[in-house]
């Protein structure tokens, strides 16, 4: 691949990650510039991940014996494999790709599930994943190349990078490690550089790992970040999360209670709802029929089979005035009374 | 049970129980194999499909105007083997060989 290369991971676990996610796919593919002579395994470089299965046993879905099943049957048809090995092998490919969405800032990753002679592409995100449909690569090769080809050409935003994050400067890397070193991550992480929008200005807040990352998949998926802004020169804590597009804004929640006068709440300083990222995953799980046109109109995908209910997630990113302290720092069980008190007056 | 009868009554959601509720400050954290089966549990109902894979490379990936090439046999030279280790090299040569034509 020009653009990018394909590492053999499968016995490096990544020595960045958690204790209990020491776990790495067979096949790793990075951008062609990162350096893997000494960290073979990066979850925070990783492009896309391939895992290979010998034969058909593990493959975590079951696609429909024919195509021409009734809707009925394909709303009854269980799509996720229920034997014990293929429901591994599906929690295999969830916690990988959790991990590198957890490592990263993304809106999507993609993976390959190669179960000779078998293969399906799966994409990921805050809401769900969508699957591809088996097909056979040994006698039909060209999915698996269109796949690679296109993969390979995507832009970083197509990949599922977030532009609205990068890496940070020499100048920058220096700032993070003078002002945040009292936050600093017992793991290895990147200092890095948020973009965020404050009418009509870009305004840029320095990170150097966050405070949590996020356990699941799917939901919020919230990071949070103690960050430095160099323009003036002062720290804020940021919060990074997908919220559910029927719930309110917390940023818009925050301003009111600022308004207001509310005690005990940090000042919002700027931030929202992030343009263009939202999830995909729910456009495919819609199971109801249009009523609101003349004739109805089925929106339910014909090639789907289950019943589901995924939500659609909006990417916010707020910056607020007050960094607060992990729940196992407190020094003594009044010190955190008092701040349970403060919370119930803010409420 | 009458807590979860209000539950359902009032149009809530139920109190569940997920890996993000869970595991951020427990001591005992669990194996790998642990979280795989956590984690299957955890996305059970989230995956949709199986999607025709045109359709997903048309909604994902496919922005350029340019073609890839016609190879659908390409792959078909991998040996076959019981042992997952001795696909990944021949499999990488052939990824390579792919993606690099045309």
């Amino acid at each position: 691949m020009s653009m990018c290369k394909i590492v053999n991971t499968s016995s490096r676990p990544d020595g960045d990650s958690r204790k209990d996610k020491k776990i790495q796919p067979d096949l790793s593919v990075y951008d062609k510039d990162v350096d893997t002579s000494r960290k073979v395994m990066q979850y925070g470089k990783l492009q896309t991940f391939i895992e290979f299965k010998p034969d058909e046993s593990s493959d975590p879905f079951c696609d429909p014996p024919c195509a021409d099943i009734t809707s009925k049957e394909r709303i009854e048809f269980q799509f996720e494999a229920l034997a014990k090995k293929r429901m591994d092998c599906r929690g295999q490919f969830a916690s990988y790709a959790t991990e590198m969405l957890a490592r990263q800032h993304r809106t999507r990753s993609f993976s390959v599930y190669v179960g000779d002679p078998c293969v399906r592409f799966i994409c990921w995100d805050r809401s769900g994943a969508v699957v591809t449909e088996k097909f056979n690569f040994r006698e039909n090769s060209q999915p698996l190349v269109d796949f690679l080809w296109y993969f390979n050409r995507a832009s970083e935003a197509n990949r599922g990078r977030d532009t609205t994050v990068r890496s940070a400067t020499q100048g920058e890397i220096y700032l993070a490690h003078e002002y945040l070193i009292r936050w600093k991550n017992e793991k290895d992480r990147p200092v890095i550089v948020f973009e965020i929008q404050d009418n009509d200005c870009t305004r840029e807040f320095i990170a150097w790992g966050s405070m949590a990352d996020p356990e699941s998949l799917t939901g919020r998926a919230t990071r949070a970040y103690p960050v430095y802004e160099q323009a003036s020169g002062k720290q804020y804590f940021l919060k990074d999360s997908w919220r559910a597009a029927t719930l309110e804004r917390e940023s818009e929640i925050l301003r009111e209670l600022n308004e207001k006068g509310v005690r005990n709440v940090p000042r919002f300083v700027c931030g929202g709802d992030i343009v263009g990222h939202t999830t995909l995953s729910h456009k495919f799980s819609v199971e109801d029929i249009e009523q609101n046109t003349p004739i109805p109109v089925e929106r339910r995908k014909s090639w789907k089979c289950g019943v589901h209910k995924l939500a659609e997630r909006i990417h916010h990113r707020f910056v607020e005035d007050f960094i607060g302290h992990h729940l196992d720092k407190f020094t003594s069980s009044k010190q955190f009374m008092k701040v349970v008190l403060d919370g119930f007056i803010g409420m | 049970m009458s807590t979860l009868r209000s539950n359902i009554d009032s149009g809530s959601s139920p109190i569940k129980k997920s890996i993000q509720s869970s595991s951020v400050y427990q001591t005992n954290l669990p194996s790998a194999t642990k979280t795989r089966d956590l984690m299957a549990k955890d996305m059970s109902g989230h995956f949709i499909g199986p999607m025709p894979v045109a359709e997903f490379l048309k909604e994902y990936l496919s922005r350029t105007r340019a073609k890839p090439p016609r190879l659908p046999k390409v792959f078909n030279q991998i040996p076959k083997t019981t042992v997952e280790k001795n696909m990944y090299q021949s499999f990488v040569r052939w990824l390579y060989i792919s993606c690099r034509t045309n």
